[in-house]
């Protein structure tokens, strides 16, 4: 990656991780014909409109967290720091707030329904739930970490690494200290119960009316979430990404040269590898957003394929 | 599943407290199934939630299902008809569907022989 601009590495994750979708949604489009109810195709509709939204709001609040960071640099990168967890949060909040489309109903039409309570982790698979419960763990036991091992700089603001002897000292900023760690903990943790705001209006949102389109309407939630999962996995790898990334650089800096008596060799690999990581969780964060877009407007004919391969092996059953 | 007629004249939330019933007796749910909170409940069947709170209400009283705020609503133990009853119930449809008779058409043969015994 050396020499390689930043955002030209972005660029390249983003072009390879769309191909990638693109080329996987034509090796699945043969699955089953277009065959779908009105209340389903009316479902599938406003869940792209509300997934699609969401995902544009996180990327208009981080592009602005970004922004405001580089022309506020008296704010010492705090606008950059909290920027995924509140745009996530954003994205999150904007989609648990819209309500869904509520289609017309024929007077006298009979409406059926589940026995079955729908909750918020009810669409998703256990791997990505567990997924995202040790990211935000990770994030959450990182911040508390490098809040621990922070110092004061010298207007006591706790965004420093410093390592020191008896007679010497050295030090490098600017690191997740308390200064950082404590709004982004409570970011964090604001993201997570939109997350589950979120989540869970994809469960609470009324049934397809009409009997026998249980299945179809278990798809589009699957899809929805799918769509709501790639974007919290997102906010949280480009948040925790971020963060080990200041952590391995100030370490590194601050052990940059030996102290007498003092060798930072075991340090300095440590930081290393603490950096490494926070490049490749970066990357999964991008890759993970790019999915999200991919996802959200791709939605409609996931779910017609899902349902028409549905058909499909009903038919194949009967048969 | 449930359904919910809207043109019967039996109220909605007898149509729902009955359906519920028959599958506690039936044994389609069993004892510590988790049933749908009231507003899931009274969104997909489009009906405002103070009906199906109704109908929770008189399966609660009847001793079928217990509403707790920390765990939802769930089925009670000793709701499920007997065994024999549920054989004999089985034995007794297939003879009314081989009749050609309807539903209502059974239970009401089975009313009349109930009340006169």
């Amino acid at each position: 990656m050396a020499g390689l601009h930043p955002w030209v590495f972005v660029g390249l994750i983003v072009a390879v991780t769309v191909a990638v979708a693109v080329w996987d949604g034509r090796r699945s489009r043969g699955a089953g014909p277009r065959r779908d109810s009105e209340a389903l195709a009316l479902a599938v509709r406003s869940a792209r409109r509300r997934t699609a939204a969401a995902v544009g709001v996180t990327f208009v609040l981080l592009v602005a967290g970004i922004v405001t960071a580089s022309a506020f640099p008296d704010l010492l990168g705090m606008p950059l720091a909290i920027a995924p967890a509140v745009a996530g949060a954003g994205g999150l909040l904007l989609y648990a707030a819209t309500p869904p489309a509520r289609e017309a109903i024929e007077d006298g039409e009979a409406r059926v329904a589940s026995l079955e309570p729908r909750r918020a982790w009810s669409f998703a698979s256990r791997g990505s739930l567990a997924g995202l419960t040790a990211l935000a763990a990770m994030t959450i036991g990182t911040l508390l970490a490098t809040g621990m091992t922070s110092s004061p700089d010298e207007s006591g603001r706790y965004r420093t690494i410093a390592f020191a002897t008896e007679t010497a000292g050295t030090s490098a900023s600017p690191y997740p200290g308390w200064f950082y760690a404590s709004p982004l903990i409570a970011a964090t943790l604001a993201f997570v119960v939109t997350a589950m705001l979120a989540l869970r209006r994809v469960a609470v949102t009324p049934s397809l009316v009409g009997a026998g389109l249980g299945r179809h309407d278990r798809v589009w939630r699957v899809a929805s979430t799918r769509v709501l999962i790639a974007l919290i996995a997102a906010t949280l790898c480009l948040q925790l990404g971020g963060v080990s990334m200041f952590t391995g650089i100030a370490t590194s800096d601050a052990a940059s040269a030996d102290l007498p008596g003092h060798p930072f060799a075991t340090t300095r690999t440590v930081a290393l590898w603490i950096y490494t990581f926070g490049q490749l969780v970066t990357v999964a964060g991008v890759i993970w957003f790019t999915l999200a877009i991919v996802r959200a407007f791709r939605l409609p004919r996931d779910v017609t394929t899902r349902v028409g391969a549905d058909l499909d092996a009903g038919s194949a059953n009967v048969r | 599943m449930i359904a919910l007629d809207p043109t019967s004249p039996v109220p909605p939330y007898e149509q729902i407290r009955s359906q519920i019933t028959d599958l506690i007796r039936g044994g389609a749910l069993d004892s510590g199934h988790r049933l749908p909170s009231i507003r899931q409940l009274a969104g997909d069947l489009r009906i405002a939630p103070g009906t199906v709170a109704r109908a929770y209400g008189e399966l609660e009283s009847a001793g079928l299902i217990e509403s707790n705020r920390a765990t939802g609503t769930r089925v009670l133990p000793g709701g499920r008809s007997g065994a024999t009853l549920r054989l004999a119930a089985a034995d007794y449809a297939a003879a009314a569907r081989r009749d050609g008779a309807d539903l209502d058409e059974a239970l009401s043969a089975l009313r009349a022989v109930w009340e006169a015994g």
